[in-house]
């Protein structure tokens, strides 16, 4: 060989041992460490222990409590950080079985300011919601479950094209069945078209208003619920042009459907329902006369009576037969659950003519051709690019439409989204909250006057956002350290700089708004000097000396820019952060089996109540034979000394 | 002619292996990717797991590799693609609802291409280094190195949001009658000459936007090829002869077809695979944009159905190119 040659070959030779020592070094920094099951700190026994505590609001005890062992999938089984606590889990399933809405609300507020004082997930904002809209647009305001109220909504008469709402969105809805669809675009369509038994005023968030049931009730053991139907409602089938009035049976059918075609959101009523039929009038008055609870905003009774009962209620007119739903266990979000969009009322009449249902399987028609009792029914559905509703003309309740014509248009670039708005193209669009600096100040002269493009709030959201660290892996597995990092973060910085402002901070699980929720927790501030103090007590006086992978989904801008600032800020604490961004199906497959350091996310309700938010994102994979929670009404009965709840069991 | 009927045989029969090599290929390698699709289906995080067990068994994830292979194939026969886990929809209507909106677009853009950059690209080459040839150097350059979402962007903003002149994004009124799906063809089945010049408006951004890179290139081809048919012999001995220079046009301009046809033939094809980012830029609910939210959801009935289409599409063009070859020069047909 030449020297050229041979040069050449030596370089190549070298490199390839560089790269292989490389490869290995690599490999031994990235590997997992070793799990350690850290003891529970006294902090946290101060609250959960049998028999320290001081005239507490309630008692909560469990039987046959079972370690959570076997693979557990995060968000199902277990909560997402892997965080394995006896404890938080029976308060969590006491809530969740808890049909007294005082009690609930008291056992919440204790799991908000456990979520805190423990946190292993670290809580860091609530999203304000902002749809740009222009000036012409009145009373599109924003609800964290029904989305949108088109209803409402009005355009001032000299405003470009008044009798027509366009809304640009970046994605179409994927089903317009109630049963199958598991989207917020296809949830937005549907809450115009369908109906629930019960839902809520459009700045209401905490207690649930009757819609299609006039009222309800439930038996005191909370495993047997009432409602009745109110008697004046019709569902308008635009393809025959007919009408069929809402009974009693369609509700039974709807929520049999939903269970049975176990599609994408069946889980949330099929969760609790164990079996619902009709029943008669008379064989509800016999149940009433026995005694039924019911409950309405802060106000609960006994009744005894059907005219006690809707008299309660407020209503004077027919019903359309009574509904009895049979739950598995007691369950407090049973109203909450009923109010989304699997809760949907569909006409059995209408659905039979078209295929009925089957198990497991979806219904070609009922997937475009929704029919319902809502102020809007379907007008076209051109896939891809828009929407159109237009109001139903035998809709008659309270949210009569005002504007006739309602296009949401499909335009998935958001580059497009805003020019079409500056334009006046569009009356309101989907912009992502990183962009919104492009759009302040737009204004546009039209007939003779100047509007202006608006940026404020039209409501608090609850989709929160968080950070997982691995509660099975060092040093996550150490409360103080998890608490330090909480110290560790500018939250001030990240929702000006990040969010513009349009999150708000999170104290907790549950977001501000949501039933349970307390501002009487524990607060995190960025203190570096307080975050160190804790990171010594935990026995790294030194800082943590770590290196740390944060997942980031592809694609997130504000999470990388989340991420980014957390690398700056941590550093201090001795953690080398480094950001994997990841597409969404390998990340999942990850976060799903425990396979990360550390990971940001969001969530956002499917019903609205904690129950969504506490047992997703807290439990702790443990199961029970039996918990019962107890208002406690004579403390002198105990002798104890702090806190306010007391948990115990075996 | 007796020739061109067995070469046309000879293509059809080279179809069939191609295209089961391609299914085979792109179902094992989907299944290769280590991910839980059905997980993702039933709502991701907030999945229920009766959910996923349903999903799984409804689209045999859990079984072999070769059974699912065989489902797959059997069901292909039926006409049947099966139904999209994440569109509810059967892939056979996704594909006869998006796969018209892209073959329009590549119609429209191809038109486009031909009539701008063909007499271009004769015009250049006949009048060699002339300003006119500078011009179209340039062109064809900006065309290759400008990105097509930077320029799709440029148009919607310059055209659209300043002008006026044109809708900024989505198709235009949809005619009474749909028949196939193209609005501009349908406009004037049913007579409605206001949606037929609705949809043209509409359509002329984003087809410009697709088309421009490649009218550059086909220029540039045509010049190219035009110009070393200028230089060959018969061409020299017409001139001798004497003969009228229209004629001789006529018969340079005949001759140098042949690549552009190829060229043409392949970019076409290439334009029907769907052009993702124009459709996204443009709101055009294409095939392109079906497949990367494919993709991103990992609807695999729809990838697949995707693959088969527009692998489809390939060999027809490509076949239907060596067909117009095998007519334009006889050669060909050996």
């Amino acid at each position: 060989m030449s020297t050229q040659a041979k040069y050449t070959v030596n370089i190549i030779i070298a490199a390839a041992i560089i790269s292989i020592l490389i490869g290995f070094a690599i490999g031994y920094v990235l590997a997992p460490g070793k799990v350690v099951e850290k003891e529970v700190p006294k902090e946290v026994v101060k609250y959960v222990t049998k028999t320290t505590v001081v005239a507490p609001d309630f008692i909560v005890t469990f039987k046959g409590a079972k370690e959570p062992t076997g693979e557990l999938i995060a968000y199902s089984d277990i909560n997402p950080a892997y965080y394995k606590d006896k404890y938080l889990s029976a308060l969590i399933y006491a809530a969740k079985y808890e049909s007294d809405p005082q009690l609930r609300e008291k056992l919440y507020n204790a799991i908000q300011a456990l979520s805190q004082e423990l946190v292993p997930v670290i809580w860091i904002g609530q999203a304000v919601q902002i749809l740009p809209q222009w000036n012409w647009v009145h009373n599109l305001k924003y609800h964290p479950l029904i989305i949108y109220k088109f209803s409402e909504v009005y355009k001032d008469p000299d405003s470009p094209h008044p009798d027509t709402l366009i809304f640009a969105r970046e994605s179409e809805p994927r089903s317009l069945d109630p049963a199958v669809s598991y989207e917020g675009p296809g949830w937005t369509v549907m809450h115009q078209i369908y109906e629930t038994l019960v839902t809520y005023y459009t700045n209401e968030t905490s207690y649930v208003v009757p819609a299609l049931a006039a009222a309800w009730a439930y038996s005191p053991d909370g495993l047997n619920w009432y409602f009745a139907i109110k008697g004046d409602k019709v569902f308008y089938d635009p393809w025959d042009n007919t009408t069929y009035p809402l009974t009693a049976e369609d509700v039974v059918y709807s929520i049999e459907r939903v269970i049975a075609m176990n599609q994408g959101p069946s889980w949330i009523i099929s969760q609790f329902t164990k079996d619902v039929s009709v029943v008669s009038e008379d064989e509800f008055k016999s149940v009433l006369s026995d005694g039924l609870k019911t409950f309405f905003k802060d106000k609960s009774i006994e009744v005894h009576s059907l005219d006690e009962l809707l008299g309660f209620f407020g209503y004077k007119g027919k019903i359309a037969g009574v509904v009895k739903l049979t739950l598995k266990k007691p369950y407090g979000a049973v109203l909450a659950c009923l109010a989304s969009t699997p809760g949907s009322i569909v006409s059995k009449t209408y659905v039979e003519k078209h295929g009925g249902y089957k198990p497991n399987e979806e219904n070609k028609w009922m997937y475009d051709h929704p029919v319902g009792t809502g102020p809007y029914y379907l007008k076209e559905w051109v896939h891809n690019q828009y929407v159109e509703l237009a109001p139903n003309p035998y809709y008659n309740g309270p949210d009569k439409p005002k504007i006739p014509h309602i296009i949401i248009k499909v335009i998935p670039d958001v580059n497009s989204r805003i020019l079409m708005l500056k334009k006046g193209d569009a009356d309101a669009a989907d912009i992502p909250r990183t962009l919104l600096s492009k759009i302040k100040g737009v204004t546009l002269d039209y007939n003779g006057k100047t509007w202006n493009l608006q940026l404020t709030s039209t409501g608090l959201s609850f989709n929160i956002l968080y950070i997982v660290p691995n509660a099975q892996r060092e040093p996550f597995n150490n409360v103080l350290v998890r608490q330090a990092l909480a110290h560790a973060i500018p939250y001030n910085g990240i929702l000006e700089k990040v969010y513009n402002n349009t999150y708000i901070k999170l104290n907790g699980v549950l977001p501000k708004g949501m039933f349970g929720y307390t501002d009487n927790v524990k607060k995190y501030e960025y203190n570096i000097t307080k975050a160190k103090e804790l990171l010594a007590k935990a026995g790294y006086p030194n800082g943590l000396n770590a290196k740390i992978s944060m997942l980031v989904v592809q694609g997130f801008k504000d999470w990388e820019m989340v991420a980014t600032i957390l690398q700056q800020s941590w550093k201090e604490l001795g953690i080398d952060l480094q950001i994997q961004e990841l597409s969404w199906p390998v990340e999942d497959q990850k976060i799903e089996h425990g396979d990360f350091d550390i990971y940001i996310m969001t969530w956002g309700p499917d019903f609205l109540d904690p129950d969504d938010y506490a047992f997703p994102l807290l439990t702790g994979g443990y199961t029970f034979d039996e918990v019962t929670a107890v208002a406690v009404k004579d403390s002198s009965l105990y002798n104890i000394t702090i806190g306010k709840i007391l948990v115990g069991g075996n | 002619m007796g020739n061109l009927k067995y070469y046309i045989a000879r293509r059809i029969i080279t179809f069939i292996p191609t295209l089961i090599g391609l299914t085979l290929l792109t179902f094992f390698i989907s299944m290769v990717i280590p991910s839980n699709p059905a997980r993702l289906w039933a709502g991701g995080v907030k999945a229920s797991p009766e959910v996923i067990a349903g999903l799984k068994k409804r689209y045999h994830l859990d079984e072999p590799i070769h059974v699912r292979y065989y489902y797959y194939i059997v069901s292909l026969f039926h006409g049947d693609l099966g139904v999209s886990p994440v569109t509810h929809r059967p892939i056979i209507e996704d594909l006869a609802t998006y796969f018209p909106a892209t073959f329009e677009l590549a119609l429209v853009s191809e038109f486009l291409i031909i009539a701008i950059g063909v007499p271009l690209g004769i015009i250049s080459a006949f009048k060699r280094n002339s300003v006119v040839d500078h011009v179209v150097r340039i062109f064809a350059l900006a065309g290759v190195s400008m990105p097509v979402f930077w320029f799709g962007l440029l148009l919607q903003w310059i055209f659209y949001y300043y002008l006026g002149w044109f809708p900024g994004s989505s198709r235009g009124i949809r005619p009474a009658m749909t028949i196939t799906n193209m609005y501009l063809i349908d406009s004037i089945i049913c007579g409605n000459w206001n949606a037929f010049i609705d949809n043209l408006k509409h359509i002329i951004l984003p087809a410009f936007t697709l088309s421009f890179t490649s009218i550059g290139v086909i220029a540039r081809i045509t010049r190219s090829s035009v110009i070393e048919v200028m230089g060959s012999d018969f061409v020299g001995f017409l001139k001798v002869k004497g003969v009228v220079k229209k004629y001789m046009v006529k018969h340079i301009i005949k001759n140098s077809l042949v690549p552009v046809v190829t060229v043409l033939g392949l970019q076409f094809g290439g334009l029907l695979g769907g052009a993702v980012i124009t459709e996204t830029i443009f709101a055009w609910p294409g095939i392109g944009r079906y497949a990367v939210q494919g993709v991103e959801s990992l609807d695999f009935p729809a990838i697949m159905g995707v693959t088969v289409l527009i692998g489809l599409i390939y060999v027809m063009v490509n076949f239907l190119v060596d067909i117009l070859y095998a007519v334009i020069d006889p050669r060909v047909r050996l």
